[in-house]
């Protein structure tokens, strides 16, 4: 049996009366780049901000490559969190360099690459980018990074087309060599299905399905027939 | 790169101030500001210094006001993190959160300490400029009068790093789940402002011109000491409340 990237036991979270995370189950093998599918509040996020250590579980163990996640396990994880936004006084140059000194395993020259095939300006200021740039800086200073764990939570969230078809392009050439495991959460499921080897369904904070994407395309016809079937 | 290297960058990075994300003052109209208040200033010393009101002692009292902006600074470079929507890079940073908020800490202390000489420097020009106006400008007057500024900026300069320190605590805990205890640290801090500088008619007195004098006493000393441990350990609650309080 491979290596585990992340294992989630009987973790269990609440805000309030919410429960976010309840007796949550996983476990993720090494190498595979993983969907993480479900409807709003199912508790994609607060998973992704447990493996980051931006959050502590109120109960069960959560490991990352073996460890208690913490700043220490973020040398090991590029995050791109749900949400986020860029420096807006930074330009692309600036961001590349803020990431070359604070991100380890951070290339320049990949980053370099990627913004010329991104076709992102490296003088552009942030405050002066389209929402769809604006990712697909954030997206390129986690996926130039040599690190075992990618996670990027929702990165197409209210991103354009063309940025969006770009963004893809980019992930299919950096994350698809079987070398990292990826976590990407995402609702735009046609697009990247495509990328995944398993699939995580999450409802209520709890694993309801989880396998290899051919096996359940298999078994429900496609993906997407796969959501209809499991969230009815 | 080494940690204490890593440590420095992230002051430079923080110590950039950085707005909310909204449509930004143009640098044109900002410094059109600046150059209005600037001349009203310099219309109320020329006024002053032809009227022969040239002793402007006490307007460095102004100086026990600035300790406040360290707050605000302090305060400001915390809660943009959230507001700006950059908290997530921030607080994966692998590196620990003792480090990311004492670098907050010294971007604040060191912010304060620019805009202490900027202040300095513009209460110095105004004061000796009045004099000059009014005819009275000698050596012996420019020496008292830059001295006690220099005293007084420098008795409030020591307060900073309390005062910032608690600004970062405030900032941690308005995005914590302890965010219902914010209006009981403002009472423990001026419990606390009271314990350490209640006694300042010991090392601060008034002239009869209203100029403040600052003498050094081991009791001064000692207070500032006191304010400075108490920064540390209030660094140190901030790094304990991003760590293990967030409410996210």
């Amino acid at each position: 049996m491979g290596e585990t990237a992340v294992l989630c036991e009987q973790v269990e979270k609440r805000y309030g009366a919410n429960r976010a995370l309840d007796g949550l189950d996983l476990t993720i093998p090494a190498g595979r780049v993983v969907g993480v599918l479900g409807p709003n509040g199912s508790g994609k996020s607060t998973l992704f901000r447990m493996i980051t250590g931006l959050v502590r579980p109120d109960a069960g163990r959560v490991r990352v490559f073996g460890k208690a996640p913490g700043w220490r396990t973020n040398r090991d994880i590029a995050y791109l969190p749900d949400r986020a936004r860029w420096y807006s006084d930074h330009t692309v140059q600036q961001a590349f360099r803020w990431a070359e000194t604070f991100l380890p395993g951070f290339s320049r020259e990949e980053a370099l690459r990627l913004a010329e095939f991104m076709k992102l300006p490296l003088d552009g200021r942030v405050r002066d980018m389209s929402r769809g740039q604006e990712a697909r800086v954030m997206l390129i200073l986690c996926i130039a990074r040599r690190v075992p764990l990618i996670i990027l939570d929702e990165p197409f969230t209210g991103i354009d087309t063309v940025s969006r078809e770009k963004i893809i392009d980019a992930l299919i050439d950096r994350v698809s060599d079987g070398e990292r495991t990826v976590l990407i959460s995402t609702h735009e499921l046609y697009e990247v299905e495509a990328l995944f080897d398993l699939a995580v369904f999450l409802e209520s904070g709890r694993v309801i399905r989880s396998g290899d994407t051919d096996e359940l395309r298999r078994q429900y016809g496609s993906m997407h027939s796969a959501m209809q079937t499991l969230y009815r | 790169m080494p940690a204490q290297s890593t440590f420095w960058a992230l002051v430079r990075h923080d110590f950039k101030h950085r707005r909310r994300r909204r449509t930004p003052i143009p640098r044109a109209w900002r410094l059109a500001y600046v150059a209005a208040v600037a001349l009203v200033l310099l219309a109320v010393a020329t006024y002053d210094g032809r009227g022969g009101h040239y002793r402007l002692g006490p307007v460095w009292w102004v100086a026990f006001g600035l300790p406040f902006t360290s707050f605000g600074l302090a305060v400001n470079t915390m809660v943009t993190e959230w507001k700006n929507g950059t908290v997530g890079w921030w607080l994966t940073l692998p590196y620990p959160r003792l480090h990311l908020s004492a670098a907050k800490f010294v971007a604040a202390v060191v912010r304060s300490v620019f805009i202490y000489a900027l202040t300095y420097m513009a209460m110095a020009f105004f004061g000796l400029y009045t004099a000059l106006v009014s005819g009275h400008l000698d050596l012996g007057y420019t020496a008292g009068y830059l001295l006690t500024g220099l005293k007084v900026m420098g008795l409030s300069l020591t307060v900073c790093p309390f005062v910032a320190a608690f600004g970062v605590v405030y900032g941690a805990l308005a995005e914590s789940r302890a965010r219902p205890a914010m209006p009981l640290t403002w009472i423990l801090f001026s419990g606390l402002w009271w314990l350490i500088f209640s006694q300042d008619d010991r090392y601060l007195q008034v002239h009869s011109d209203g100029v403040p004098h600052v003498s050094l006493s081991p009791t001064l000393c000692i207070s500032i000491a006191c304010s400075w441990v108490l920064a540390y350990g209030l660094i140190r609650l901030a790094a304990y409340l991003l760590d293990e309080q967030l409410a996210m």
